[in-house]
């Protein structure tokens, strides 16, 4: 299910909010945990089996490292393991279970494609043909397992640090991972940041609306920009070829269409769950005003960004021992972190790109050429080289990602058929919506600072929002989740 | 990426934000009260339009319940535990997506809002997932103009999108059209291919205005996909004569200074651009000397002007009011051929051509298409060759579609292949890209004179009223996603209450963009319908998409035809 579409905004999110308040507060987790796995579940109800064995895992991982299985102290609440302290060769291996098995669920299903494919190709290209695996399974990926498996691991790594106590209500647990709102695309939430929440939270007016103006800027942000960039991308990057034009119109759709889809999805997130009494940290900080690629990390898809630092990046030693340790842990980092994204070899190249400016510009430090910029053309030069990666990111394999950033420099030729992609985007619709994402990015406030202060004329805005996207969602066919795949 | 100084949690700062939110109390309940109160008014509305319509049923958004009880019932029968959750789950995620489409589909308000939505934003220059708006109103077919902007269809396909799975389909025409006009040649039958063109290839300056400033050819000269000269190249190789309508298609443009080849909003040729196609065709024809030697038929065309709603028009659900005008721009004037004795043409099965066509041959015949009969490309090269042809058509999936047909006439019994010289074989050009190429067996088992006794079918020549359970529903088109009518497959269980007895039948699923018959039936369902044999439906019924099922018993059961009892 996603968040735009009929069915979850016009029957589950008002069936959802009336049980949710009309059940007693002991309930509360229950009943959010049945919304979530029927939210789950709607796409192939399987997966819902799935997630349900990763959250069993975990929970009984996150016990079994705190030793908390006696039922006399079933009502007690679970005290944190001292953090910093010795671990039992139990609790050792309770944390190697849990994100042994959280791995291999993430690789089987998200990378076993991948292994296959290249497989394949090396036995093809090695002559030995014979020892291909055409004739293998092909696994369905479950939706939004990336995120809710890097959450399970997140809980059983800070259970085991003694950052986090471990849930002892399987309902609080449950609830945790599979929180409707979070679920299939983040932000990715760690225990430590919901636990509290969990046991006790206000459910006020205050919040419910504010948690409806993210909704509504979250909708307006998907329906009104995302999905109409979308079509524009989508036509230029499934031409066979391009005009130099067509390719930077494509290219730059792209980045809008990313940027909207996912921050929008976030935003309604959020919303969604300041409805439930839940508050969220912020997942995007207006990424395209960042001046350099450090900087864009520390604003775009911030969860992750913060997940790969704590949970690789500080573990691998960080930026403690040494320049070239430092390089390489970077290395590292991007490098899975373009994995997380999908199993792909343009996914590896994207995080290498960022990983490689990353390098660059901590060996520039303040001299470097970034910082000598003027802070528009900063800012100008980090979009377009993102721009540029995305690229990697939205195409098919690289030979496709290749052609398309020759056709960026006016290399590779250009077929007849390409000047009618010219009809496409030169249409009145597509244009405003495009000139409406730029202004949205580069002059607009972001959600967060947009809805602190709720005036009437905002709540008007935010109501004409939300009945604007009903009527375009009545007749979009158009409109996918990208991060639903991840 | 660096450690920092011990700085606020990112939960901590969160908190602090949402604590600071400023709202008046009044103001918070009004957003919160009308929030809940706008996403509730659409099953609200929803609710009072079903019950208005049937005061004893339960509203339509209760049927989920009923769908997750039949498919838990049927899970907990026969085959092995992994295999029955396997088949529970296909169907229950079926089910739910097959739910969520009707409940968007038929719901009130998005009825209401729709026309009036895709109307401002039809006049911002932009259609919906299947059409393109091109200039002056003109709406193009959006795999159309993927077709011609795609990549060469002859290349290695791109790998799919991650969490798509490959499409396991044939997909190179090459090998289709030699291995059809292998088995054809064995019969001693030539083949001819007629890719037709689209409007995007033919009217590219009606889809960008920045067309003749790219120094591309100008309005009248076309565009092809970069794979299109290789194709004709190993067609010939493999010894397989091409016929492209595109030449005739420029002359008749050129001829009159850039005239209107495409209707504006309609994925198809207008009926003079058709004819002169036909004409070209005839020539192309009568050059290779392979018919009988025959009198003229004395086939002669009366004209008569014509009103339609596009296909495309009618794929943008726009205002009544405004889809009916969209084709103005033009009076549209049609041929009607008729026999020597003044009877509307018929396809003759005795001619010694047969002409296999999808849509493109099919408008201006098939009524169901909605610009009149008697016109189609069909009609119009019997009248140019002044000779009886022979037709088999069906309107999408051109690649397959017709042959399948062919097929399923042959395994029937009825071989229009019989006394033919020349089969031409006209599909969009589309397809090449698209479409399904799957190798096909001419000599393909016969069907059995009797069909499997326990699947009912009427005796020859009856109509007979049947109740039968609902046990399987082929696919259903949404609105908006496909240009033509549509026919489904429907699986009957204990027909007449007998249980054993079974029934594979073909209804209506979509007509004029509407979902019909086949789109409101449940699994378990009892309905009455009037079912005759399949062999014995209405020739027009033929022309129509139609769903095939796709696993035995159903696969080579005999259909039959049938209607709801209203």
């Amino acid at each position: 299910m996603v968040f735009s579409s009929h069915i979850f905004l016009f029957y589950f999110l008002p069936a959802g909010l009336l049980l949710y308040y009309l059940c007693p507060r002991r309930l509360k987790q229950a009943v959010l945990t049945i919304l979530s796995y029927i939210f789950y579940g709607w796409a192939n109800p399987l997966f819902a089996l799935l997630m349900l064995a990763t959250t069993l895992i975990d929970y009984i991982a996150g016990l079994a490292m705190t030793g908390q299985f006696r039922l006399s102290a079933w009502r007690r609440a679970v005290p944190p393991l001292p953090p910093g302290g010795a671990r039992s060769a139990g609790q050792k291996a309770a944390l190697i279970c849990s994100v042994a098995a959280n791995l291999a669920i993430l690789g089987f299903f998200k990378y076993f494609n991948f292994a296959a494919e290249n497989y394949n190709w090396f036995v093809t290209a090695a002559g030995i043909s014979g020892l291909r695996l055409d004739s293998v399974m092909r696994v369905v990926l479950p939706l939004g397992i990336s995120f809710y498996t890097f959450q399970s691991m997140s809980y059983a790594i800070d259970v085991y640090r003694g950052r986090a106590a471990a849930a002892r209500n399987f309902a609080d647990y449950a609830c945790f991972v599979s929180m409707f709102p979070q679920l299939v695309a983040g932000p990715i939430i760690r225990f430590t940041e919901v636990a509290g929440q969990l046991k006790n939270r206000s459910h006020t007016f205050e919040k419910f609306a504010r948690g409806t103006a993210f909704f509504a800027m979250g909708l307006a942000k998907k329906i009104l920009l995302a999905n109409p960039c979308g079509q524009v991308a989508d036509a230029v990057f499934d031409a066979g070829s391009r005009g130099v034009a067509e390719a930077w119109a494509g290219a730059v759709a792209y980045s809008m269409q990313i940027y909207f889809d996912f921050s929008g999805y976030s935003d309604m997130a959020i919303g969604l769950g300041l409805m439930l009494g839940f508050v969220f940290p912020k997942n995007f900080d207006s990424p395209y005003l960042s001046r350099s690629i450090t900087e864009f990390w520390r604003r775009w898809h911030i969860s992750l960004s913060t997940w790969l630092k704590d949970y690789l990046y500080i573990p691998l030693g960080g930026n403690r021992k040494g320049a070239g340790r430092t390089y390489a842990n970077i290395a590292i980092v991007m490098l899975l972190g373009g994995l997380w994204h999908g199993a792909a070899w343009t996914f590896l190249i994207w995080g290498a790109m960022h990983g490689a400016l990353l390098m660059l510009e901590r060996t520039g430090g303040k001299k470097g050429f970034w910082s000598r910029l003027p802070a528009p053309a900063a800012t100008a030069c980090t979009f377009v080289f993102v721009s540029l990666t995305w690229v990697f990111f939205r195409s098919p394999d690289l030979i496709s990602a290749m052609q398309y950033l020759g056709n960026m420099f006016g290399l590779g030729g250009e077929q007849q058929g390409s000047a009618l992609l010219g009809g496409i985007i030169l249409r009145p619709y597509y244009l405003a919506s495009l000139g409406a994402a730029c202004c949205v990015t580069w002059l607009a406030p972001q959600t967060w600072d947009f809805t602190r202060t709720l005036t009437a004329p905002k709540a008007a805005l935010a109501g004409l929002l939300v009945l604007i996207s009903e009527a375009i969602l009545s007749i979009q066919g158009y409109n996918p989740f990208i991060y639903f795949i991840f | 990426m660096t450690e920092g100084p011990e700085k606020p949690s990112r939960e901590q700062v969160a908190m602090m934000e949402v604590g600071a939110t400023r709202i008046s109390p009044r103001l918070a309940r009004i957003m919160a009260i009308s929030f809940i109160g706008l996403i509730a008014a659409v099953p609200a509305i929803q609710h009072a339009a079903d019950l208005s319509r049937n005061p004893a049923a339960w509203p339509e958004c209760y049927g989920i319940f009923g769908a997750v009880g039949r498919t838990c019932r049927d899970a907990r029968r026969g085959g092995g535990l992994a295999e029955n959750i396997m088949s529970a789950n296909a169907r229950l995620t079926r089910e739910l997506r097959d739910y969520e489409n009707a409940l968007e589909d038929e719901s009130q308000v998005n009825k209401f809002l729709r026309p009036v939505t895709q109307l401002a934003i039809f006049k911002a220059g932009a259609g919906n997932k299947q059409v393109y708006v091109g200039n002056d109103g003109w709406l193009f077919y959006k795999p159309d103009v993927d077709y011609v902007t795609g990549r060469g269809f002859l290349e290695p396909p791109a790998r799919p999108a991650a969490g798509k799975m490959p499409e396991p389909r044939q997909a190179d025409p090459v090998r289709a059209i030699a291995d059809f006009n292998d088995q054809l040649a064995r019969r001693r039958i030539r083949l001819l291919v007629v890719p037709t063109p689209n409007k995007a290839m033919v009217h590219p300056e009606m889809f960008a205005h920045c067309w003749s400033a790219r120094g591309c050819p100008p309005a009248g000269e076309g565009l092809e996909n970069p794979s299109h000269d290789e194709f004709i190249r190993r067609l010939n190789r493999a010894g397989v004569p091409v016929f492209d309508p595109s030449a005739a298609l420029r002359e008749y443009r050129l001829a009159a200074g850039g005239r209107q080849a495409f209707l504006k909003g309609d994925s198809h040729w207008t009926a003079p651009a058709a004819s002169a196609v036909a004409g070209a065709l005839a020539e192309f024809i009568g050059g290779w000397n392979i018919l009988r030697q025959a009198l003229p038929a004395g086939f002669h065309a009366d004209n008569e002007p014509v009103a339609g709603t596009g296909d495309l028009t009618r794929m943008l659900c726009l205002p009544d009011w405004c889809a009916a005008g969209h084709e103005n721009g033009q009076p549209i004037v049609k041929s009607v051929v008729r026999d020597d004795k003044g009877g509307i043409w018929q396809p003759d099965k005795n001619a010694d051509i047969l002409l296999l066509g999808d849509s493109f041959s099919n408008i201006y015949s098939s009524p169901a298409l909605g610009w009149g009969q008697a016109g189609g490309l069909a009609e119009l090269l019997s009248l140019h060759l002044d000779r009886p042809v022979d037709s088999v058509l069906v309107n999408d999936n051109g690649a397959w579609a017709t042959r399948q047909a062919l097929v399923d006439e042959l395994a029937a019994g009825s071989d229009r292949l019989a006394g033919k010289r020349l089969v031409i074989w006209q599909f969009a050009a589309r397809e090449l890209a698209a479409g399904d190429w799957r190798m096909i067996d001419l000599a393909g088992p016969l069907m059995p004179a009797t069909p499997a006794s326990d699947f009912y079918v009427p005796p020859k020549g009856k109509e007979e009223t049947v109740t039968a359970a609902v046990a399987a529903v082929g696919p259903i088109p949404r609105p908006r996603n496909e240009p033509y009518d549509h026919i489904t497959w429907v699986h009957l269980k204990a027909v007449n209450g007998v249980e054993t007895s079974q029934a594979l039948v073909y209804i209506w699923s979509m007509r004029n963009n509407r979902p019909v018959d086949a789109a409101g039936l449940k699994i378990g369902q009892t309905v009455r319908l009037q079912l005759r044999r399949w062999d014995e439906a209405p020739a027009r019924i033929k022309t129509i998409n139609r769903s095939r099922p796709y696993y035995e018993p159903l696969k080579s059961a005999g259909p039959c035809w049938g209607e709801m009892e209203k």
